[in-house]
């Protein structure tokens, strides 16, 4: 008997131990973003590429971010941008904006850090020029990317 | 041992719903790119360096003209003439002298996003016949061609052949993403005695993608 319960205990405090470290981590609500325009318009960066040049697709689109950080307003917080992978792939996303947010790239299947410090406003917003990189021999048809957004408290 | 279960586990669940505000994903939809083609006869004019180094190319350049004056004394001896082109005979990929004199340059490539293996065709549509002003003819299966190209060891993407006046397919293996280059030497077959005279015809050259 004596094992079981011993194994039970653990399993729960492991449980415990799960629950608290995701509980640091929290989606955010970037339901205000705007992506301004349709759909990127993608082009080949090379048209004539050379032997062993990658025949890639390159494309910039502009995004208005708008991040609900009001829960956390005084906190010290890190924020991370999150792009899934994707069977298409790979995609690689560079961006760069107003100075709200540390300018970076990112592949898909990747987590970046794209803010750190104190909350100061209920929402955290700048505007964004992405361009993303994709293999033109993987993108038979038009695909979304869905970035998402984590934030953890220090 | 059950209620000490049931309240971890609960405290967990209460823990996770908690930790699911309502989140979103803003999505950005990248489009397929262009699916592009592109093809030289002849003459053709590109914008900046050579394909291989940025270049881009341009609608233009002159319609080629393929000429040959057939002296009198061999009018209709059977004995082939070789044919005279014009336009340039360098290669727009790389500026290297593909073509020799007097032939014609053919260059084309296709762009297809994804990697189906897919090939665009070359056809080329002629006159059943070359005319004079005055209705004179020569059939334009009288007119052959050779293909060849300098230094390349590749397989031409268009066979030797002739003209047989409509539409006839040159080449169905333009293969997506690759360039394709030949030079085409033309030749008159003069297989007959022809009334004096110019003898014209326009034949006109096409690629399509799939």
């Amino acid at each position: 008997m004596k094992g079981p319960v011993c194994s039970l205990l653990c399993l729960l405090a492991l449980a415990g131990v799960t629950a608290t470290a995701q509980a640091r981590v929290y989606p955010l609500d970037d339901s205000l973003t705007q992506v301004l325009g349709s759909s990127v318009p993608m082009q080949w960066q090379h048209f004539f590429p050379k032997k062993g040049q990658p025949d890639n697709l390159i494309g910039q689109i502009q995004v208005r971010l708008h991040l609900n950080v009001a829960r956390w307003q005084g906190q010290q917080v890190k924020i991370y941008q999150l792009l899934p992978n994707y069977p298409t792939g790979p995609f690689y996303v560079e961006w760069r904006g107003q100075g709200r947010v540390i300018d970076g790239a990112m592949r898909d299947g990747e987590r970046v850090l794209i803010y750190q410090g104190l909350i100061q406003q209920p929402s955290l917003e700048d505007t964004l020029l992405l361009q993303i990189t994709a293999d033109g021999m993987r993108l038979s048809r038009n695909q979304p990317l869905q970035f998402k957004f984590e934030i953890e408290p220090e | 041992m059950s209620s000490a279960l049931t309240r971890p586990l609960s405290g967990t669940v209460l823990l996770l719903v908690l930790a699911i505000p309502c989140a979103q994903a803003y999505v950005v939809t990248i489009n397929t790119g262009t699916k592009a083609v592109y093809l030289r006869v002849g003459d053709g004019t590109r914008v900046g360096n050579t394909y291989a180094n940025g270049g881009t190319m341009s609608t233009g350049g002159a319609v080629s003209l393929v000429q040959v004056s057939v002296a009198a004394n061999v009018v209709g001896n059977g004995t082939a003439q070789q044919m005279t082109g014009n336009g340039r005979l360098t290669s727009d990929y790389d500026d290297f002298a593909f073509c020799n004199a007097g032939q014609i340059y053919i260059g084309g490539f296709f762009r297809l996003t994804n990697n189906a293996t897919q090939n665009a065709t070359l056809q080329v549509n002629a006159p059943a016949n070359l005319t004079t002003t005055g209705g004179a003819t020569i059939p334009i299966s009288q007119i052959s061609w050779t293909m060849s190209g300098n230094g390349d060891t590749a397989p031409h993407p268009i066979a030797n052949g002739s003209f047989t006046g409509g539409t006839q397919t040159l080449a169905t293996d333009f293969l997506r993403n690759t360039w394709r280059e030949t030079c085409q030497t033309f030749f008159y077959a003069n297989s007959a005695i022809r009334a004096a005279g110019t003898y014209n015809g326009r034949v006109v050259y096409t690629l399509t993608s799939p």
